[in-house]
């Protein structure tokens, strides 16, 4: 536990820890703001031609279009939005929280403190995914937060019910855990490989050159590879109605994912392992 | 830090009753082979170490001996080929974990996070074990860093990184301290630091390794050395030892002045000695031990009586590169 509490103070206590903490959150505040100040209504003006003719006459028809934020149906597209981008955000925490150690070395003289080095590999991955996770959940509250403020002051806040508050809750469970799975993509491969940037490059070439190039190619490989399950279960198209492709669930999505990310923390700890550490 | 009062004269080991007189660090046929293009490489081909209870241990050897190999399988940093490691009577790396509180490690270069603190690195530390943070400041005084623990890692010295490595080791309060090279980037009064320190721990009664290439601050620090060639032991023992081990140059005194001392000359270059001048210019000859009493007798024959006929002690550095050369002579 002792172990858990240090990694984890390390954690937050990093300087790229906070800088994207803090980026993302002027990020939202930025969005808040542009929200709070838009006009409340536009108007969209149109013509409506009185025959199919070219040279028929045209009334300009005037619709004024209600801006304001709707908390309900707002707060969940927002959401749903961010997931995506929260799982980029895991892996990028995850990975330059491994990387930093193999570039300073410290591993070496953290091992003259704990030789186990199992427990210690699990540990770090613990504490990165819980890092990845916290962040993930404050940047959610955040701006579900900045949102109300808005809502309550410029906008609508009609059908707030308890099954409300309880669907964005489990939203938020899910999308800060799919920040940690991303954060434990980005551990393991950054063990294997001992750079942050081999994780960056390997998350990039797999989402958007081999997965595609395999699933088009071999039929039997569609809704079992792991950046297309991570990012199923990051954006949720089940509830969104955006085509589910191969996927029979989120929970299938889920699956697959976390079995890929264990058999590669298994690789990348089984190295650590056996490596001499200088 | 932990003073040696209350420490126990012997040490308790882990699955034995009661204590008993013991090595702290034991290691017996130790072997590193390394694959390589041109054949396997032996970084240490069957040394043996045993470094007794309390005192200050040098560990010498030249650049490529296998003395930072060697501690990094004492702390579990890479895994021996064959050979046994003992810690404290704890096998290493198995057992190691049980006596880890107990044991204090630097190995090569310090590594800690750049961007954090002195402070906040052996903070992180000390939370690991669940340590009191207390500890913390305690160490850094006592490596004379409180002053610059607030500052970032990547800013400090190569003297002052060192020292940041020491106090990591002092802070678990260790009764073994293994230190590689702890002097190294150190300046004049931070070596001269670096020594009343260690002699400080050795005082107390922790055993510490120190392995130097800085031989005259091995010569005043330690107790006991051992010295190591191409991976494998080739001489252990006191410093008063090795340094007096295999001396065939003696020192002699005549009363009178100069006139006798010639006599005395002329009398042993005539019994088939060699005779030269010593480090002060004073008379010496060469002759093993055993014809120490040739000497007197011969200068007695000739109505000379000696005052003093006294072996004339090596440098260990003189003594290092005599049995690195007769080591490398050998393999």
């Amino acid at each position: 536990m002792n172990l858990l509490v240090a990694e984890l103070w390390r954690c937050w206590s990093r300087r790229a820890t906070k800088l994207l903490l803090l980026l993302a959150t002027l990020a939202i505040a930025g969005v808040m703001v542009w929200l709070a100040l838009r006009p409340q209504y536009r108007t969209e003006r149109y013509y409506e031609y009185t025959s199919s003719f070219e040279d028929s006459d045209a009334n300009v028809v005037e619709t004024r279009i209600d801006q304001r934020l709707d908390l309900v149906d707002d707060l969940s597209a927002a959401m749903a939005g961010t997931g995506t981008a929260l799982m980029v955000l895991g892996v990028l925490l995850g990975s330059t929280l491994l990387g930093a150690e193999f570039g300073a070395g410290s591993l070496s003289t953290q091992l003259t403190y704990e030789p186990r080095r199992i427990r210690m590999w699990v540990t770090k991955a613990a504490a990165a995914a819980l890092t990845t996770a916290a962040v993930c959940a404050a940047l959610l509250l955040v701006m579900t937060a900045g949102m109300t403020v808005v809502a309550a002051t410029r906008g609508i806040t009609d059908g707030i019910d308890a099954d409300f508050v309880a669907d964005r809750a489990l939203e938020l469970g899910r999308l800060a855990t799919a920040g940690a799975l991303g954060a434990l993509f980005g551990f393991a491969i950054t063990g294997i490989a001992r750079k942050t940037v081999a994780a960056i490059v390997v998350f990039l070439v797999m989402s958007f050159i081999l997965e595609p190039v395999v699933t088009h190619n071999f039929g039997w490989a569609e809704a079992r590879t792991p950046m297309d399950a991570l990012g199923t279960f990051a954006f949720d198209p089940f509830v969104r109605d955006d085509g589910t492709g191969a996927w029979n669930s989120l929970g299938q999505a889920a699956l697959v994912a976390c079995v890929w990310i264990f058999g590669l923390l298994m690789i990348s700890g089984v190295q650590f392992r056996r490596r001499e550490l200088r | 830090m932990g003073s040696a009062e209350g420490r126990p004269a012997t040490l308790s080991l882990p699955g034995r009753d009661g204590g008993g007189d013991v090595n702290a660090i034991e290691i017996t046929n130790l072997t590193k082979r390394y694959r390589s293009r041109g054949g396997p490489v032996h970084a240490v081909a069957g040394l043996d170490l045993a470094v007794p209870v309390g005192g200050i241990h040098g560990f010498l050897g030249a650049n490529g001996a296998g003395k930072t190999t060697t501690i990094r399988a004492l702390v579990g940093h890479l895994a021996a080929t064959s050979g046994e490691l003992r810690l404290l009577g704890a096998s290493v790396p198995h057992d190691l974990p049980k006596v880890i509180d107990r044991v204090g490690a630097l190995v090569e270069q310090p590594s800690f996070f750049a961007n954090f603190s002195g402070r906040r690195n052996l903070q992180l530390l000390a939370k690991s074990r669940g340590f009191a943070t207390s500890r913390v400041e305690t160490a850094l005084a006592r490596v004379g860093l409180t002053d610059r623990a607030s500052s970032r890692f990547a800013t400090y010295s190569l003297g002052m990184k060192q020292r940041l490595g020491v106090a990591a080791v002092l802070l678990k309060d260790p009764e073994v301290l293994i230190l590689d090279e702890p002097a190294n980037g150190l300046d004049p009064p931070g070596i001269l630091e670096m020594r009343n320190l260690l002699r400080r721990l050795g005082d107390e009664g922790r055993t510490v390794l120190v392995s130097s290439h800085i031989l005259s601050e091995v010569q005043q620090t330690c107790d006991h050395v051992t010295v190591i060639a191409h991976g494998r032991t080739i001489r252990t023992g006191s410093v008063q030892d090795l340094l007096q081990h295999g001396s065939s140059k003696y020192r002699i005194a005549v009363p009178g002045g100069e006139r006798e001392q010639h006599l005395a000359a002329s009398v042993l270059t005539q019994a088939g000695f060699e005779v030269f001048a010593g480090p002060a210019g004073e008379l010496a000859v060469e002759v093993t031990p055993e014809q120490a009493d040739m000497v007197t007798k011969a200068l007695a024959d000739a109505a000379i009586y000696l005052s003093e006929l006294a072996p004339i002690e090596r440098t260990l550095e003189e003594a290092f590169l005599e049995l690195t050369a007769e080591a490398g002579g050998a393999s």
